[in-house]
């Protein structure tokens, strides 16, 4: 089965290339440690864990309910997307101004769509799961509990915009000047990228808001793991670029998974010291209702 | 179309004028100025697929609302999935302008279904444009009354009507691109598997197996609701386990008693036929009887069976439907079938609905609920059911879906083929199918129907292809391209109901914004012809010929516009212009 062939693969590249990063990027030391106190370190996140698992089964739920209902009650937008894009590179080329993402195109060469369709599939996981296993080794739990919370956070936002929005990317609409190149060079990946997401999840882009999330983390982490700064860096803008460079996104879906991405960390590091619990909601809501002002007799 | 703050700028004038007038006395003019709307540009919706499912009505959206947007009309493309796009223009008529295939077998009487002036407020494709014009309401009645060699005449005339009156705009018809795999199966028909009857005729190479197919539009893994018309296109895929008394097998004058072991016709002059049934049963077991198809008949008529004040007839096949007038069941395997045409060819057309078991559909006359409560209003279950085990009497029976996913039928060896009752079927279709499944595979992409071909996962694509495509057809080992003229064609549809497309002269200038040559070249890649009208073959007369040009021209010169001209031609239509934007006067 392809489908199942593509899957093997990615996973196996990811597993190489996190082992690889673990042993030199983390160091043997900080490994041996890890697996000592393992007890420790996991009763430190377990709060999180639940947290994530939570999140994610609600994402499951809202991609397969979601497109469903998204098309009965869902603003369709990729009109709009279409316009501002149309206008994005405006200060470069006044009169005439190019779609972003047909602009991107006109530099593309088959090195680049290879690098961009590698970096869009393989980058991208990796650079998901690398920061859980470089967190889980560091003694404290703050970066690790940042790291849930912000991945959930883009999920659960992301989820949510889809549910509103029914957007179709470039490679769906503009299709005489983008093409879908990872779809039309790279067919095999869409049985896997279909799988996990709908064609209309376009607006924001999640791939771009996770990958900026974490570099902005690894940048949180500077101490301790000073390589994975630029690292995260140049993969994150590679990821960035690809979503566009692919015509998978508009680039205002690229400017929209960039700002929560950043809110996303900032949640993050809102709650890396007490979880979000029900009742935490519950009293901020109340606080919320306390500051309206109810005229008593 | 955008409504906006108008009221709010007219209420601000007039306090405006309110304050002055208690100020001074010269208020004429202010107050005449005030009491006018506001003019705005014009701004347009084109609705269409994305290009994953239809990149050829995408970019011909694209083109147009191109070419709109420089003679100063503010067009937006707005695509949406096939079963959405269908829903808001054939049932909600929510729409400005769309661009889709409309999918047409090529019958003259068709068009009575696409323009019927009393089909306006009906769900389907009944005159989705809301088109109103007498006359073309008397041709259309007429092509069903006059003899056989009368009626070219009177579609020619029909045809010229549709050009000169534009309520919808035929782009081209493009061709049918298969592709399918050498090997395992053969006798592959041109254009691959359009209709129903193109599996029955394949043939395997070895040894019963498993047919397995790529299909890019997943619908029917969620809905196998034969007259569902937002999930139906031809019905190819619905005719496997549907079936009807006819079945067309290419010339409609001549068509395969199927259901129907014979239709005896009464003498010369008598519209009306005695049909002898085939012995044949139900996917649940159950037997065929003649009182499933006189049920069938009068349920597709009023999906209510009286039950609602207004008939709820079938949003699909609604047209055939009008030209049965009575049928009677004279026994379990026979009956009397009276037609409104004394036109046999057209008969033939009125006996190839699908026949529906009235044990199961009976039950889905009553209005369509949520939880309980009538959201909608005149709407029967049986329109909105998504039907999912599909209990037919095809050769082929439903037996598993998973949505958007894949779907699988397995022979139903109780099918008449099996018992050997194939008097009057053409040999090459008399035997049972030579697979004992089908197995369709949902694919995100044609890109990606071509990849599954070329690694032997499937056995040929189920719908047809995309012209980018072909080159990777080309060069996949062991895999063929089967290429078919289509009667299927690209159209733009007019929302007559909505101004200003209510106005001939503006629609007919909106065609002229489309260049049929250009399009067929770099749209169809070639793969496809231009034409003005939705006949093709001898139902076009000489004049509406397709020559190179338009009758009603492109304005402008290999595809691109000469935007003065097209703006002259708006202005002689009597729009108006401020500066380089066509302005209308905003609704208030």
């Amino acid at each position: 089965m392809t489908f199942a062939f593509v899957v093997g693969r990615v996973v196996f590249v990811v597993a190489v290339a996190v082992t690889v990063a673990a042993v030199t990027i983390v160091g043997p030391g900080r490994l041996v440690e890890t697996r000592r106190t393992f007890r420790e370190r996991f009763d430190a996140i377990v709060p999180y864990v639940g947290l994530l698992a939570v999140v994610l089964v609600a994402n499951k739920v809202a991609r397969d309910v979601g497109p469903e209902v998204s098309e009965l009650v869902g603003i369709r937008i990729t009109g709009w997307l279409r316009r501002v894009d149309g206008r994005l590179l405006w200060p470069l080329y006044p009169n005439d101004t190019p779609q972003v993402v047909a602009w991107l195109q006109s530099m593309a060469t088959p090195e680049l769509t290879a690098y961009f369709s590698l970096v869009y599939v393989y980058g991208y996981v990796f650079l998901l799961v690398f920061p859980l296993v470089a967190y889980v080794s560091l003694p404290r739990p703050e970066p690790i509990r940042r790291t849930m919370i912000a991945y959930g956070a883009n999920y659960l936002i992301g989820v949510l915009c889809y549910v509103a929005f029914v957007a179709y990317g470039p490679r769906n609409l503009i299709v005489e000047q983008a093409e879908g190149l990872l779809y039309t060079q790279y067919t095999h990946y869409q049985f896997v990228t279909n799988a996990v997401n709908d064609e209309t999840n376009v607006f924001p882009s999640l791939h771009t808001s996770m990958a900026v999330t974490a570099a902005l983390l690894a940048w949180t982490t500077r101490e301790e793991y000073p390589i994975w700064v630029p690292i995260s860096a140049v993969l994150a803008v590679s990821v960035v670029v690809s979503t566009m460079y692919l015509g998978i996104h508009w680039a205002t879906d690229v400017l929209f998974g960039i700002a929560l991405g950043w809110v996303s960390v900032a949640i993050g590091r809102r709650f890396e010291t007490t979880p979000p619990t029900v009742s935490g909601f519950k009293d901020r809501l109340d606080g919320l209702k306390n500051a309206i002002p109810v005229r008593r007799r | 179309m955008v409504p906006d703050g108008v009221g709010g700028r007219r209420a601000f004038l007039a306090g405006a004028t309110g304050a002055i007038a208690a100020a001074s006395g010269c208020l004429g003019g202010m107050r005449n100025l005030a009491g006018r709307a506001r003019t705005d540009q014009l701004s347009l919706r084109i609705s269409t697929v994305p290009a994953s499912h239809d990149s050829y009505a995408v970019q011909i959206a694209n083109r147009l609302a191109a070419n709109l947007e420089r003679a100063g009309i503010a067009a937006t493309v707005d695509p949406m999935s096939p079963d959405v796009l269908l829903r808001e223009t054939l049932l909600n008529h929510d729409f400005d302008l769309y661009v889709a295939r409309y999918p047409s077998r090529g019958d003259p009487d068709e068009l009575r279904s696409m323009l019927y002036s009393a089909y306006g407020e009906e769900a389907g494709w009944q005159n989705p444009f809301g088109f109103s014009d007498l006359e073309t309401d008397e041709l259309l009645d007429e092509q069903r009354t006059v003899p056989d060699s009368d009626r070219s005449e009177v579609i020619g005339e029909l045809q010229r009507r549709i050009v000169r009156h534009q309520p919808f705009t035929v782009v081209g018809f493009p061709d049918r691109i298969g592709a399918v795999r050498d090997g395992q199966f053969e006798a592959w028909p041109e254009g691959g598997l359009a209709d129903p009857t193109a599996y029955l005729r394949l043939d395997r190479v070895d040894g019963k197996s498993t047919l397995r197919l790529s299909l890019r539009n997943g619908r029917i893994t969620r809905n196998r609701n034969p007259i569902a018309a937002e999930h139906r296109d031809r019905g190819a895929l619905t005719g496997l386990l549907y079936e009807s008394l006819l079945r067309t097998g290419g010339d409609p004058a001549d068509p395969i008693p199927w259901l129907a072991r014979r239709v005896e016709w009464d003498p010369e002059g008598s519209p009306a036929a005695t049909v002898r049934l085939r012995e044949t049963k139900w996917h649940d077991g159950e037997a065929f009887t003649a009182r499933d198809v006189a049920f069938t008949y009068g349920f597709l008529k009023d999906t209510s069976i009286g039950g609602f004040d207004t008939p709820v007839p079938t949003p699909w096949r609604r047209g055939r439907l009008s030209l049965v007038d009575a049928v009677d069941v004279r026994s379990t395997d026979e009956l009397r079938i009276e037609f409104t045409t004394e036109n046999r060819t057209l008969a033939h057309r009125a006996l190839s609905v699908p026949i529906l078991p009235s044990h199961v559909w009976l039950d889905r006359a009553g209005s369509a609920e949520i939880a309980g409560i009538d959201l909608v209003g005149g709407t029967t279950e049986a329109l909105v059911t998504p039907n999912e085990a599909a209990i037919g009497s095809g050769p082929l029976r439903f037996e598993a879906a998973t949505a958007d996913e894949s779907l699988s039928l397995v022979e139903f060896p109780e099918h008449f083929l099996h018992a050997g009752d194939t008097g009057g079927i053409p040999d090459r279709l008399s035997d049972p199918p030579r697979f004992d499944r089908v197995e369709f595979d949902v694919v995100p992409s044609h890109d990606a129907a071509v990849e599954l071909l070329a690694a032997d996962e499937v056995d040929a694509s189920a719908d047809g292809l995309g012209a980018s495509v072909v080159p990777r057809i080309v060069r996949a080992d062991e895999v063929s391209l089967a290429i078919d003229r289509s009667e299927e064609f690209y159209h733009i549809g007019y929302n007559c109901r909505r101004s200003p497309m209510t106005d001939p002269r503006f629609r007919r200038t909106v065609a002229r914004h489309l260049d049929r040559t250009a399009l067929t070249d770099d749209v169809f890649g070639g793969y496809g012809t231009p034409a003005e009208t939705p006949l093709g073959g001898r139902w076009v007369p000489a004049e509406l010929e397709w020559d190179g040009a338009a009758r009603l021209s492109f304005l402008g010169t290999e595809g691109e516009l000469n935007v003065d001209r097209a703006r002259e031609t708006f202005r002689e239509a009597g729009y108006q212009y401020d500066g380089d934007r066509l302005v209308r006067r905003a609704p208030s």
